[in-house]
This record gives structure tokens, C-alpha cells and sequence, in this order.
């Protein structure tokens, strides 16, 4: 005979609670996982998207190295940008060249002299940033050193915006799902200690250790997190060979080989059973109330 | 301690001390307080003011889990004893040994415990379907599962019916082996003459300590 019931006890007993407890927990999971899966899977895209659309600052063809350096600085101390880069009229003939081919190059005469050195300025935050970044350059074509700022078009600054309210979004319903979950569990948990209150309190009156009671909480909590999160790891393989079945060219033949999908689909392994104990832990909390009766006596079985 | 009635005090400045190996019994009329200075002095609730020192240790001093190395010396049973209602009469006796982390054979342990008792019959009944006097006797017994130092009862004997005399023989063994024993009750139980060495009267608050009852020296001081 155990200090508290068996898992297998419990979770027989309360079998539909049990299964509903876990079930929230597998989609809480699920949730920020698969959009997780979906951000690693579309994260290469993403990123060429914005690296076509980082702003560029031109200086006039008059300037010299010096002057973008000492630009590329104070760009630089911007809290919207990571980091300002300078391109040489050198560097820039290069990249043209690699999009146009050299005999284009040769065909439009183009050399270094035609080409003056530029800023290539990089958010702080992708995405997120970037919106503030393009606004900030913008504000530099005033300065007598620059020519043009060349700023994503309106289109383009419309799909960023939207990406911005779709990445904050998914991360507020991410945070929903898991504090959801949690709380579910914490309450499912709190439940099962309220029905073997009378036990609990018999055993705290003949001594038992007050950790060894709060354990129970913890136990139970861990054991459904973690069947949570091996369920949520197979719906999430499952829910890949979907996806790559029906659109293969979408998930890309090498997934197998990415560390970032690996990660995320064995994350749940990890991440349920912290829920679990985050949720146990709480319940504690509510468990452990110290009550006080009309004779302002304190219960020390409380 | 205030009477939740307004009428003085329940509880007033009661200090008593016992010593180890004595039967002793608190008595006094009904609502003067006994059960509240049994919950107390068995360690299920704590006044906010006052000391309260039991077997030797000073609780105001005393962290959770010392609180409970101390219970385990402590076996206590109510007027209507506490038991889990679901759970079988042998599932509540092991209770303590569970708590007492000494779980190897716990069952067969309650078994031969209770062999040739009148519990033996009750132990696959569900708590919850016990008769009064049987879930008096149950609470009895479990209080003395595992030899406590400090034995508390309170509600007296006299509603134990038939099994009296069989609780009465469990104290007498529970006191062979220098077990302390407190009954509170309303009245002096009989039965318990000849075991008996100290008794207290309760009443309007305050602890009067009765001439001696018994053959056995007490001594009574101490602190509640």
C-alpha cells in the first residue's frame, strides 16, 4: 500500500476526466508546435524575402569610404537594427554582376566609378523590426551625403506588416494554448487531491512527511505531461508524413535532415512533463491553503 | 481563547503537564471546550496564541516536517472518528503504518493485529457502513496501530457499547508498554479504574486538577 493511490488507480478511477485533462495537454502542445513546425519548414523563404528587403542606403557618388563608414556607425546605434554594413563600389559591381552575368555588365558599360558606396542595414528582430527599421532609414534621404534610400515598396511593407500580426498572433495563441494546458491540469489535479482530501489529512495527522504529500501532485503531474507529450510527438510525426505526402515540394525532401524539425517534434517529450510539474506545483499551491475556524485555531492538517 | 458563544473564555490560560506511562483523564460538561483542547493537544489544529509543548517539544519552534516526526509518536482518536468512508476497515488501519513509511507487509500486519479482535469481522467493510460504536472501536484501534507514545481519546468510552471492555484491555497493554494515555470525557470513565492515576476538570475555561484517582504517582503541570 503507497502513500497516495497508484497512477493506474487514479487514472482508472477518473478515467474521463483523465483523458480530457491529457487531451487539452496534447493540443496545448500541439499548438505552438506545429506552428513552430511550420516557421522551420517556411524559415529559408521567409528569409530571402527579407533579405530582398533590407533598405539599402546610397550616398552620393561624391562621398568616400570614410563617410559610409561613419553612417554605417550611426545607423548601427539604432535600437531597430543589429547591424549596418558597408558596401564598396567594388562589392556592389560583384553583386550585379552575379544577378546580371558579366556580359550584361559589359553590354550596360558599367565599372566602379559608376557605382558609390551604400549602407545595408539589417533589423534587430526579423520581421518584428523590420517595419521600424524601414521607417527609420527612410528618414535618411533628407541628409545632404545621401542620394536615395532605396525602401521596400508599399506591397511589400503591407506583407511584412501582416507577417508581423500573424508571427504576434500565433505567438499570443501559442502562450494561450500552454497557460490553457496548464491550467487545465492544474485544476484536473486539484480535483483528485480534493476527492482524497480525507485521506490526505489522516496520513498528514499520523506523521506522514508534508514533501511526500505535496509529491503526489507533482507525480501525477509529470505522468500526464509525459503521456501528453509522447501522444503530441507521434500527432505531430503523423501530421508531417501528412503534409509531405500532400505537398512535398512545401516540406522540402531535405527535412530529414534538419535539426530545427527534429527539435520541435521531440520537443513535447520534453516540454509536457514541465507542464505537468509547472502545473503540480501549482496545485500545490492551492492544495497546501492554511485554514483558519471561528475560533481562530489554525488546521495543521490543512 | 474566546467562547465562540461570547460567554468568557473557552479556554483559559489551561496548562497541564503529564507524564510519561500515566492514564489520565480530562472531563468536564458538554461545550466547555475538551474536544477543542483535544484537537490541540493532538496536533490537528494551533492556537495562535498560547504554547503549546507536546511530548517535550515546543511547536512554536517546530518546521513542518518535524511536526510530523512528531505525530508519529502521537495516536489520537475523535469523538466521531475521521476514516477514509470509500476505503475497507483494513485500508484505514494501515493508514499510519503507511504514513510511518512502513509499508513492507502492511496488510498482514493489520491482520494479525486485529486476529481474535472484534475488528477481525469488520475488516473488508467499507468505513462508510460502519455502525457508530464499530467506527469508534476502528478509530481506537488505529490511534493505537504503531505503539504510539502519546495516546489521546476524546468522546470518553461509554458509547464503545460492547466493546469496552476490549478498548479498555487495548489501553491497559498500550500503558504496560509506558505509553502516556489521555481520555477526554464528559464524566470520570469507570472502566478505566485502576489504570487511571491523574484527571482534570474543565469548566468555565480553566483546568481543575481532581484528587487522585488511582494507585500511580502523577505529576501535573506543564502547558496546553
Amino acid at each position: 500500500m503507497a502513500l497516495q493511490r497508484s497512477l493506474r488507480t487514479v487514472f482508472r478511477e477518473g478515467r474521463s476526466e483523465t483523458v480530457t485533462a491529457a487531451g487539452v495537454l496534447v493540443f496545448a502542445l500541439l499548438v505552438p508546435t506545429t506552428m513552430a513546425l511550420v516557421a522551420s519548414m517556411t524559415i529559408e523563404v521567409a528569409s530571402g524575402y527579407l533579405d530582398a528587403h533590407r533598405p539599402v542606403v546610397y550616398l552620393e557618388a561624391t562621398e568616400e569610404g570614410e563617410r559610409a563608414k561613419a553612417l554605417a556607425e550611426e545607423i548601427e546605434s539604432w535600437r531597430a537594427v543589429s547591424r549596418a554594413r558597408v558596401r564598396t563600389p567594388a562589392r556592389a559591381r560583384a553583386d550585379l554582376s552575379e544577378r546580371l552575368g558579366e556580359e550584361e555588365m559589359a553590354r550596360l558599360g558599367v565599372d566602379d566609378s559608376m557605382l558609390p558606396y551604400s549602407v545595408i542595414v539589417e533589423p534587430a528582430v526579423p520581421v518584428l523590426g523590420h517595419l521600424d527599421m524601414v521607417a527609420e532609414t527612410s528618414a535618411l534621404e533628407v541628409r545632404s551625403e545621401v542620394d536615395t534610400v532605396d525602401v521596400p515598396s508599399g506591397r511589400a511593407v503591407e506583407a511584412l506588416s501582416f507577417a508581423r500580426w500573424v508571427l504576434l498572433f500565433g505567438a499570443l495563441v501559442a502562450f494561450g494554448a500552454v497557460a490553457m494546458g496548464i491550467s487545465h491540469l492544474r485544476h484536473y489535479l486539484v480535483r483528485l487531491a480534493e476527492s482524497e482530501e480525507e485521506r490526505r489529512r489522516l496520513l498528514t495527522l499520523f506523521g506522514a512527511p508534508p514533501e511526500a504529500v505535496a509529491r503526489a501532485a507533482l507525480r501525477r503531474g509529470l505522468a500526464t505531461g509525459a503521456v501528453a507529450g509522447g501522444v503530441a510527438t507521434v500527432a505531430l510525426a503523423v501530421l508531417l508524413a501528412l503534409w509531405y505526402g500532400a505537398h512535398p515540394d512545401l516540406v522540402g525532401a531535405e527535412f530529414r535532415g534538419s535539426t530545427a524539425i527534429w527539435l520541435t517534434l521531440l520537443a513535447p517529450l520534453g516540454v509536457g512533463p514541465l507542464i505537468g510539474l509547472v502545473a503540480g506545483w501549482l496545485a500545490n499551491r492551492t492544495i497546501r491553503r492554511t485554514e483558519v475556524d471561528e475560533l481562530e485555531l489554525r488546521d495543521m492538517l490543512g | 481563547m474566546p467562547h465562540p458563544r461570547g460567554e468568557g473564555a473557552l479556554l483559559d490560560d489551561v496548562s497541564f503537564q503529564i507524564e510519561q506511562g500515566t492514564v489520565a483523564q480530562i472531563v468536564g460538561p458538554t461545550g466547555v471546550g475538551k474536544s477543542v483542547l483535544f484537537s490541540i493537544v493532538s496536533l490537528r489544529r494551533a492556537s495562535p496564541t498560547g504554547r503549546l509543548v507536546v511530548a517535550g517539544r515546543n511547536l512554536d519552534r517546530l518546521d513542518d516536517s518535524a511536526v510530523a516526526m512528531l505525530r508519529r509518536n502521537v495516536g489520537s482518536c475523535g469523538q466521531t472518528p475521521q476514516l477514509v468512508e470509500e476505503e475497507s476497515v483494513a485500508e484505514n488501519l494501515a493508514l499510519p503504518l503507511v504514513a510511518r513509511d512502513r509499508r513492507a507487509g502492511v496488510f498482514e500486519r493489520v491482520v494479525e493485529s486485529v486476529a481474535e479482535t472484534p475488528i477481525e469481522p469488520l475488516l473488508e467493510v467499507p468505513a462508510g457502513r460502519l455502525a457508530h460504536a464499530e467506527r469508534r472501536l476502528v478509530g481506537i484501534w488505529r490511534a493505537l496501530i504503531c505503539e504510539p507514545d502519546l495516546v489521546l481519546i476524546d468522546g470518553g468510552l461509554e458509547d464503545l457499547g460492547a466493546f469496552q471492555e476490549f478498548v479498555v484491555e487495548a489501553l491497559s497493554a498500550a500503558h504496560r508498554r509506558e505509553a502516556t494515555i489521555v481520555v477526554f470525557g464528559r464524566t470520570l470513565s469507570g472502566s478505566l479504574d485502576g489504570l487511571c492515576s491523574a484527571s482534570w476538570r474543565l469548566d468555565a475555561g480553566r483546568l481543575e486538577r481532581l484528587e487522585e484517582v488511582g494507585p500511580m504517582e502523577a505529576s501535573v503541570e506543564g502547558a496546553a
